[in-house]
């Protein structure tokens, strides 16, 4: 599997204006809040659904084709069930297309925006999209 | 955090008692607030009319000298001064959120009206909060996180009226401090079916120079409840997962 996402995966940043997400209970000062960062081809390995924001785990290729090992969070259950995202809506095994916030020091954390599977194109968005 | 919890359920499960024995009295006596309120636009400090309380020590918040430097001193998560490396109490020792504080999550929130009480029922923590109507506050209320609250309605508005706080919360995400004095006043109006304004009268003589004022507009929300809780150990998890690795020195 690792060897198909070498193959396959390549990832890029774009540089968007952004609204930043107001919600998380601890700011968004670490993070590049204008730089979104997206990466394809990325597999989802564990998801934390729970309090104070779940976790999406998930690994994908970085420009030079090596995996880099990935957590990013969104918001809690009590904001992502009314915007239809559920416990059971993204797996362990899920391809995806991650868009997120990477933090400003280089580490592999950061803040979700949205993932595009990529069997379907159907989206889950932890924050609205910007404007 | 236990008690409180039990205490919680508790309330509820009274009030929804009250609730049906005095449904008819209460619906024809008082205005109808019922329904699941969120706050919009989602904010993280108390707004007012003027727009003008942005938490900026510029700004025309009355603060008294040692209530600006408290604030200049605190490392909350939102607004001019915000860092990732917070020191907000409610994030680092899920400590109560308190009021007017409350009011700023994107939560939902809820009324209970009874004849002779108001519970308000928060989603975020699963908090809830008792409210006596036409009632008295105790000569000299011991200091608590929500402190000691009365309520009575004028028209079509709950006037909720609080006394006997500690000085352990923020007023708002900004972290705007307040004192032991603080005597909070909030005039709740259902301004159209869809539409709630709260408006807030801060008086704390020992942190602010005079009375201020805020303002708050919830729509009403067509989701229901779903849990959230403050648990020390899911913070912990969180903070080795996400927190420490992007405060720790860029690679």
């Amino acid at each position: 599997m690792k060897c198909k996402l070498l193959v396959g995966a390549a990832s890029f940043l774009i540089v968007a204006l952004t609204c930043a997400p107001l919600s998380a209970h601890h700011g968004n000062a670490g993070y590049d809040m204008q730089k979104m960062t997206v990466l394809p081809n990325a597999k989802i390995t564990q998801v934390e659904w729970g309090n104070p924001h779940c976790q999406i785990y998930f690994d994908a290729a970085d420009d030079k084709g090596a995996i880099r090992h990935w957590i990013v969070e969104a918001p809690p259950p009590s904001e992502l069930r009314p915007r239809d995202w559920t416990r059971k809506s993204l797996n362990a095994g899920d391809q995806v297309t991650v868009y997120f916030h990477a933090a400003k020091n280089g580490a592999t954390v950061g803040i979700m925006q949205k993932v595009i599977f990529t069997k379907d194109g159907s989206i889950l968005r932890a924050y609205p999209d910007p404007k | 955090m236990r008690n409180s919890r039990l205490s919680s359920v508790l309330l509820l499960v009274a009030a929804l008692c009250i609730t049906c024995s005095g449904h008819a009295q209460t619906k024809a006596a008082v205005p109808d607030l019922s329904g699941n309120w969120l706050g919009s636009p989602p904010t993280f400090s108390i707004s007012d009319p003027s727009g003008n309380k942005t938490g900026t020590p510029q700004d025309d918040t009355p603060y008294r000298p040692q209530t600006l430097a408290k604030l200049k001193s605190e490392r909350p998560e939102s607004g001019p001064n915000k860092t990732f490396d917070t020191d907000d109490p409610r994030i680092v020792y899920c400590d109560p959120i308190g009021i007017p504080r409350i009011y700023v999550v994107p939560n939902l929130f809820k009324f209970v009206q009874t004849p002779n009480y108001v519970y308000m029922l928060f989603e975020y923590n699963t908090l809830g909060r008792q409210i006596p109507l036409n009632g008295q506050h105790p000569k000299d209320p011991d200091p608590t996180w929500w402190g000691d609250s009365v309520g009575h309605y004028e028209g079509d508005t709950l006037v909720i009226d609080t006394v006997g706080f500690n000085d352990k919360t923020w007023l708002d995400h900004v972290g705007r401090p307040h004192s032991d004095e603080l005597h909070l006043i909030e005039r709740f109006r259902r301004i159209d079916h869809d539409n709630l304004q709260l408006d807030l009268t801060i008086d704390d003589p020992k942190a602010y120079t005079k009375t201020w004022y805020g303002r708050k507009i919830f729509k009403l929300s067509q989701r229901d409840f779903v849990e959230h809780s403050c648990s020390m150990s899911e913070n912990e998890h969180f903070r080795k997962n996400i927190i420490a690795p992007t405060l720790s020195k860029p690679k």
